[in-house]
């Protein structure tokens, strides 16, 4: 029997037509997706997460991306990064697990 | 590159605040057409204000309205074809497609080339027939009914469930959430397009258009996708992006297959949220009027059309870049009236050359709010270009609510854009100001902010409340006082006119509608047309009990507590921009005569005109309630009295205040030197200059940009890098 892997653990990558288009400064930037139009903006943590998601990485490791960067415990990093796991399955911006 | 001149006619310049896709088809041939170019712009009257835009047409010419049938057309277009001679005619309305289609050939026999669907195939996909057509061929489109007797509306409404749309038979459509507004939008839908209403089921879900443009032999040439973002309050889309849906493509294609079309073709299509499934809702036989998007992105469709126009089997253009944006502004201008009157007079004008914005740079940076033209055009828009062009005024500092105000696109207008916070509910008034006062300090810490000018009637109070705390971190705004507002507010002149203290003007009898009785009252009282207004904002023209009653509801519904039933007064409106100082002296004013008004009321068309009478009573109104900076009075001359009645006083600009640049009497320049106490400047130019030139606004796309929004999400500001 098949059962659904968590954000956890899964491989989490962007679709293949989600295009990241950094912001002026280069801290943030957003996500847009070429074909329904639908745009998600990313402050710097944000941003941090998703170019790591343009090849494919798990939550862990994304959580390790933020501690690494930013002065925040580990619990806080995760949860972050899995809310906007969720939103970005919200916006249909993942590939399937 | 082509050495002999083109030469093309398009139609399609009116429409105001809803522009018709003359001005962008033109823009678009223009923007990327390689050779000599010549555009005769062909308009119904004078007032097709997209006609008039510094550099598209080169010409406009007047042609008979479509009712008087395909001779009066034909004969209008060689007589034009005479003077001004046309290689190819790009009819650019639903109407009026039809109608040269007819007369294809005969306008091929004088040389004049079209490309258009044979009269029968556009009869076919029109609103009223679409559904039948998607019915025979299996195509997707939501349930749709054709109702001509407009007393069977209620029956098939209440059969349909609500919300519904209410679409007319041309144009227009309405959402409904019950019978009662069903029934008001279905009787001026259907005044003002005959035919009765079509019913439609409303869908709930994205909006996707197609453009696209088909060879004679129904052959797809060219397509771009493009989907809304974002939908002002009467569903148009005002920022939209191109995008690559495969599936829709897909599905255009086969569509097109089945219209058997040739020449320019719009379908749109709404994706719903609950399945998935697009759905088509219409199929225009014309470019939709943001097909300059197609220019942004690198795929101009107009530009392609008139090549395969003129040379079949022209090169397709390459694909559209995806992710492209517009985002739907305005542009003002000022047209000589002498240029209006040989239109009217002789059929035929040349079209004016740009009179480019005065640029200066002085030391006082101003922050203005009220920048967007995604519902109504906003003042700030207009004042921004006033202050470009005055000395004093160096960094202008655009203040906007939502990534969707279309000012944030302005580089022209703006130095910067930062974003303020909204919160209107009146339980966190002090918590909104404070949020406010503490970004306006920062912007200020950051960019150096002299002068703030709050645009929109609903922040006023807020920005008065602030203002000594602003003045207190170095930040100057001239506004009137809460009790100055109150004594000219419609109630206040209500009353001054109950004790005669208005002097040569009048106010219309007022009732207040606190309940259904009241409107009852009101209602025997003034006859229809009648008009309910709120308190603030907001006004309805109402011609029967029943319409009364919804859009008593109606304001009800959206929180208005205290609603006023007005006599309409018939003749011509007019309109006084002024500004006082802080003593509350006039010190300048610009009073002007409305020409077009748009739908819901707004001027888009005016000219100055001399009020003596009107100002100095206004002069000693304001002075008596000691009001401070800007006001718009709104006026309207009785066509039977001649007397002027005052209607509303507004404590901001008018939208049009813009046109006070082009006229030499710069009203924000003045605002923004009474805030920092400086003593105004004199106009240099006599009255007569002023009446000399019409002020005209027309709507128009603007690159838009996805990082932009963004960006000022995530950092609260975009800068353009003038600095």
């Amino acid at each position: 029997m098949m059962t659904p892997r968590s954000s956890k653990s899964a491989s989490l990558r962007l679709r293949s037509r989600i295009r990241l288009e950094p912001d002026a400064e280069g801290e943030g930037g957003m996500l847009f997706d070429t074909q329904t139009a639908m745009i998600c903006a990313c402050n710097s943590s944000a941003w941090t997460i998703v170019s790591a998601m343009r090849k494919g990485n798990d939550a862990d490791r994304l959580t390790g991306l933020i501690t690494g960067a930013y002065e925040v415990n580990q619990t806080t990093a995760r949860k972050d990064v899995l809310s906007l796991v969720k939103e970005l399955r919200t916006l249909d911006m993942l590939e399937p697990d | 590159m082509r050495t002999s001149t083109t030469r093309v006619a398009i139609t399609g310049f009116a429409g105001l605040d809803n522009p018709e896709p003359g001005l962008a088809t033109a823009r678009a041939i223009r923007g990327h057409w390689s050779g000599p170019l010549e555009i005769e712009g062909l308009v119904y009257d004078p007032w097709a204000t997209g006609g008039w835009t510094p550099g598209v047409a080169d010409r406009l010419h007047l042609i008979p309205p479509i009712a008087h049938g395909d001779a009066a057309a034909l004969n209008r277009i060689q007589a034009i074809h005479q003077q001004h001679p046309i290689d190819a005619l790009i009819p650019c309305l639903d109407l009026e497609v039809p109608l040269y289609s007819r007369l294809a050939g005969r306008l091929a026999r004088e040389g004049i080339k079209t490309l258009l669907a044979p009269a029968e195939d556009i009869a076919a996909v029109t609103k009223v027939n679409l559904h039948g057509f998607c019915y025979s061929h299996d195509i997707l489109t939501p349930h749709t009914v054709h109702v001509r007797d407009l007393s069977a509306v209620a029956v098939h409404a209440d059969h349909f469930g609500y919300p519904l749309w209410i679409k007319g038979t041309v144009a227009g459509a309405k959402k409904v959430i019950n019978r009662e507004q069903a029934l008001f939008e279905a009787e001026s839908l259907a005044a003002r397009w005959g035919g009765g209403v079509l019913l439609q089921e409303a869908v709930e879900g994205s909006e996707h258009v197609v453009a696209m443009v088909a060879r004679a032999d129904g052959r797809c040439l060219a397509m771009t996708t493009m989907r809304k973002i974002g939908l002002n309050a009467r569903g148009k889309g005002v920022i939209g992006s191109t995008i690559d849906d495969p599936g829709l493509n897909r599905l255009a294609l086969e569509i097109l297959e089945k219209l058997h079309w040739r020449g320019p073709l719009e379908l749109e299509f709404v994706r719903s949220h609950a399945s998935g499934r697009l759905y088509l809702l219409e199929v225009n036989c014309r470019f939709p009027s943001w097909i300059f998007l197609t220019e942004f992105a690198k795929a101009n469709l107009p530009a392609a059309l008139l090549r395969e126009i003129l040379a079949p089997g022209a090169r397709a253009p390459r694909p559209a870049r995806v992710g492209v944006m517009y985002a739907r502004d305005v542009q003002e201008i000022s047209v000589p009236a002498a240029s209006i009157t040989s239109l009217k007079r002789s059929g035929s004008a040349l079209v004016p050359a740009s009179m480019p914005i005065r640029c200066h740079r002085g030391g006082i940076a101003v922050g203005i709010t009220g920048i967007s033209a995604f519902e109504l055009t906003q003042p700030g828009l207009g004042m921004a270009r006033c202050l470009r062009a005055a000395p004093e005024i160096g960094r202008i500092i655009g203040l906007a609510y939502t990534p969707n105000d279309t000012g944030m696109f302005r580089r022209d207008l703006f130095d910067i854009c930062c974003r303020i916070p909204i919160d209107t509910t009146p339980e966190k008034e002090t918590a909104g100001d404070g949020r406010m006062l503490e970004q306006l300090v920062a912007i200020r810490k950051k960019h150096g902010m002299d002068v703030v000018i709050p645009n929109l009637d609903l922040e006023i109070d807020r920005f008065h409340r602030i203002a000594a705390e602003l003045e207190a971190e170095g930040i100057r705004t001239l506004l009137p006082t809460p009790a100055a507002r109150r004594k000219l507010s419609k109630i206040g002149l209500s009353r001054l006119s109950g004790q005669h203290a208005l002097g040569v003007l009048e106010f219309p009898e007022t009732i207040a509608v606190r309940n259904r009785r009241d409107l009852a009252l009101a209602y025997k009282r003034f006859g229809t047309p009648m008009i309910l207004k709120g308190v603030d904002a907001r006004a309805a023209r109402v011609y029967s009990a029943e319409q009364a009653e919804v859009v008593w509801s109606r304001f009800k519904e959206d929180g208005e507590t205290t609603i006023l039933a007005q006599p309409v007064v018939f003749g011509e409106e007019f309109g006084v921009g002024l500004v006082c100082d802080r003593a509350g002296r006039l010190i300048d004013s610009i009073p002007l005569k409305k020409l077009v008004m748009c739908e819901r009321g707004k001027t888009w068309s005016a000219i100055s005109t001399p009020l003596p009478m009107v100002v100095d009573q206004l002069a000693e109104l304001m002075a008596k309630v000691g009001w401070q900076g800007p006001a718009d009075v709104e006026l309207i001359r009785d066509s039977i009295t001649e007397r002027m009645s005052l209607i509303e006083i507004n404590p901001r600009f008018p939208a049009w205040i813009g046109y006070a640049e082009m006229i030499d009497r710069n009203l924000p320049r003045q605002l923004v030197l009474a805030a920092l106490d400086r003593p105004p400047v004199l106009s240099t130019t006599d009255g007569h200059h002023h009446q000399d030139f019409v002020f005209m606004r027309t709507a128009e796309e603007v690159p838009a940009s996805a990082v932009s929004m963004a960006t000022l999400i995530n950092r609260g500001e975009i800068g353009y890098g003038k600095d």
